[in-house]
């Protein structure tokens, strides 16, 4: 008899420890955002999260996500990360195993992403990472075929912005012209993709350019002046400068202002699109005047073509709500909410496997970030997105007292050509 | 890669700069190490409160950089003394395993408030902007900002007022006695637990020092400090434990040598070459280039 009312009270109080997250599960679908809440890459993980939360609400006040023939709303989980691959395994781990979420999307860098991915992967959890590298969907060792990994890229990657590199530097930069280019690249996955991207497109298309010297230096560094010196003394043309928002800014003014590269001479740029984010107009100052930028989602520009026709409402929303501007990562974390909704509601379901199935046929409109065509699908072998990069020139604005861009590539949605200083 | 005059002459100048900095972080850390015989591995994240603090009381007070170096240094260097009065000093004499992880606990304890406090308002990195940010030297063969020089100019004025302040007054002459012998010099009526304090004040504020320099010339993060103090920790090696001008010829000879090393070889060489140098000078002298306490 004492052993049932114990029965009873376990039972009783099983039911009310898992009675929450059961009505959860049922109720809501949970979107789990694994990105850099703490660590140095803290700030642009807020970025994604204020950009998620804003896609979150958008989609509940509309009145959530059909599943099923019911409404169901979105519950947005983040993960942090820890900007360390320990921190993503515990980060990811919180979000499966604790928050149970439906998909996994977001993130800043390649390598705290892939450290969660075989867990993702064990539960067959949908995943959207947003992180540059394309290690995420071009690594083999994944799975048998990896046509049929449930990892979807939202995000331009490194061969992207390398190949859209060559192409800018030989189609508007040179005009043709032959010239000597000088690399000083961070000495990552991504660093090595972007570099990769980039060769591949010159023997791809013939273009007429020299790659005279490939610089490295490590993520996190932020004193080039000795490499700066070494590339001034090659005299280049140009110097395409690769790195994460604070390093490029750093590499930009030792270049001009301590080592004294002629800029007359040498052009500056394209630098990554993943350093596209309003401190680097404010941070990098006057000194990067005439310097270019390739962009997947830029801060200010708002070229008059369909692709980018969400930009300005987008940005308008975000500076209501926050107070500040967007980044590119932020943007890529919005978009990605967005994606999720829609392939649950093809998916008619919360089964993982379906919603994996859905992504891969997956065909909207795009979103904020542009793509080629304008519709949105992830291609059948790699599941990546096919991008609409463009390149800007920045030019020093007297009336905010900052650097503004004007769109200077590809030649259907320039506003001007670009300018040697 | 021909190397002509005026690289010649930047690569020196860089390393320079950059050995200016090790120096003063170094000579912090061998001064604790050679008064209180205690290695404070978070003297690198005291180098990033000092930078963090010149930055926001420059922007606060609206004064120039250098000027806010010096309220930094003051606070840094009282931080300085509390770490020393609330930890050190309290795990005097037990096992030398109670100080390492005091000092672990401190770099993260320091290195997480920071960046608390400094992620939401400068997202991953921030720079400390001076007025000469644009003058520069013409030197001839090249242009030097008037920072560089300023930076040097200050390191190098430090050292010697440090060098007269232990050598030339009362109160250096006991540090030097407790560094040189402890219990004689509490015999001879040193109040040696001040001694402690001072020496954990003037470690803590060439930290600060340091880190303000650091921030003027590279962005810098809340986490910028860690590798600086190993190379810091590697100089004072490569210079000779508890020798202040070991410090300063070691951290000379590390930047230079760094810098060096990455225009010949690449950035990816630039922290493991000046440990390459620092193995091949224990090889051939164990004891540092200077005996301690020199």
């Amino acid at each position: 008899m004492a052993n049932t009312r114990w029965f009873d009270l376990a039972m009783a109080l099983a039911m009310v420890v898992a009675a929450p997250a059961a009505l959860a599960q049922a109720g809501t679908v949970r979107l789990g955002l694994l990105t850099s809440m703490t660590g140095p890459a803290a700030g642009t993980g807020l970025d994604q999260q204020r950009a998620a939360t804003l896609a979150v609400e958008e989609i509940n006040a509309a009145g959530g996500v059909s599943v099923g023939g019911k409404k169901l709303k979105l519950e947005l989980v983040t993960g942090d990360d820890q900007t360390s691959r320990e921190g993503a395994v515990s980060g990811v781990t919180r979000l499966l195993v604790e928050d149970k979420v439906d998909v996994v999307f977001g993130g800043l860098g390649s390598a705290f992403g892939m450290a969660a991915l075989p867990l993702i992967r064990d539960r067959g959890v949908p995943y959207i990472p947003t992180p540059s590298t394309p290690l995420f969907t071009r690594t083999m060792e994944l799975g048998p075929d990896p046509t049929k990994s449930m990892v979807f890229h939202y995000q331009g990657t490194g061969l992207m912005y390398g190949a859209a590199t060559a192409d800018f530097i030989a189609q508007a930069l040179r005009r043709g012209e032959r010239a000597k280019v000088v690399w000083l690249y961070q000495d990552s996955p991504f660093g090595a993709e972007y570099v990769r991207g980039y060769s591949d497109r010159i023997k791809e298309r013939n273009l007429p350019l020299d790659t005279v010297a490939t610089e490295r230096f490590k993520v996190g560094e932020t004193d080039y002046r000795a490499q700066l010196t070494k590339i001034k003394a090659l005299a280049p043309d140009v110097l395409v400068p690769m790195g994460f928002r604070g390093e490029t800014v750093a590499m930009i003014q030792q270049a001009v202002l301590d080592v004294g590269l002629d800029r007359k001479k040498t052009a500056i740029g394209p630098v990554c699109a993943c350093a596209d984010d309003p401190l680097y107009y404010k941070d990098l100052g006057r000194v990067g005047e005439y310097t270019t930028i390739l962009s997947l989602y830029s801060t200010y520009a708002a070229p008059k073509n369909r692709l980018f026709a969400r930009w300005e409402p987008f940005r308008e929303l975000f500076v209501k709500r926050y107070g500040i501007l967007p980044g590119v990562m932020g943007v890529s974390a919005y978009d990605s909410v967005h994606i999720a909704a829609k392939a649950i509601e093809l998916a008619g379901s919360l089964d993982k496997a379906k919603i994996v199935d859905a992504l891969g046929r997956l065909e909207m409109d795009q979103q904020v970030l542009p793509v080629n065509g304008g519709k949105l699908r992830f291609d059948p072998k790699f599941r990546e997105v096919d991008f609409y990069l463009i390149a800007q020139q920045l030019l020093w604005d007297d009336k905010v007292k900052e650097l503004r861009p004007v769109v200077v590539w590809p030649h259907e949605v320039a506003e001007a050509k670009y300018r040697q200083p | 890669m021909v190397l002509d005059s005026s690289s010649l002459l930047q690569i020196l100048i860089w390393g320079l700069v950059v050995g200016s900095i090790y120096m003063l972080l170094a000579t912090g850390l061998t001064l604790i190490f050679g008064v209180m015989k205690i290695v404070n591995f978070a003297q690198g994240e005291l180098m990033m409160w000092g930078a963090f603090l010149t930055f926001l009381l420059a922007r606060w007070l609206e004064v120039n950089p250098y000027a806010a170096l010096a309220g930094s240094a003051l606070l840094v260097g009282l931080a300085g003394v509390a770490i020393e009065r609330f930890g050190f000093s309290r795990i005097r004499g037990t096992a030398k395993i109670n100080e390492i992880f005091l000092s672990i606990a401190l770099i993260l304890v320091l290195q997480n408030t920071l960046a608390r406090v400094f992620v939401p308002y400068f997202r991953e990195y921030a720079q400390i902007r001076t007025p000469y940010a644009t003058e520069f030297f013409d030197l001839g063969v090249i242009n030097l900002r008037y920072d560089f020089v300023i930076l040097i100019g200050l390191a190098w004025a430090l050292m010697l007022g440090l060098g007269y302040f232990l050598y030339r007054t009362a109160v250096g002459r006991d540090l030097r006695a407790t560094s040189q012998n402890r219990s004689a010099a509490m015999l001879m009526g040193i109040d040696v637990r001040r001694v402690d304090m001072l020496c954990f004040c003037i470690g803590a504020a060439l930290a600060a020092v340091a880190g303000s320099l650091y921030g003027v010339i590279n962005p810098f993060s809340p986490y910028a400090g860690t590798i600086a103090a190993i190379k810091a920790f590697a100089v004072i090696i490569l210079g000779g434990l508890g020798s202040v001008t070991g410090a300063v010829v070691g951290g000379l000879l590390y930047g230079v040598v760094e810098s060096v090393a990455t225009f010949f070889l690449g950035g990816s060489w630039r922290d493991a070459i000046a440990f390459v140098l620092l193995i091949v000078v224990l090889m051939l002298r164990p004891e540092g280039i200077f005996k301690e306490g020199g």
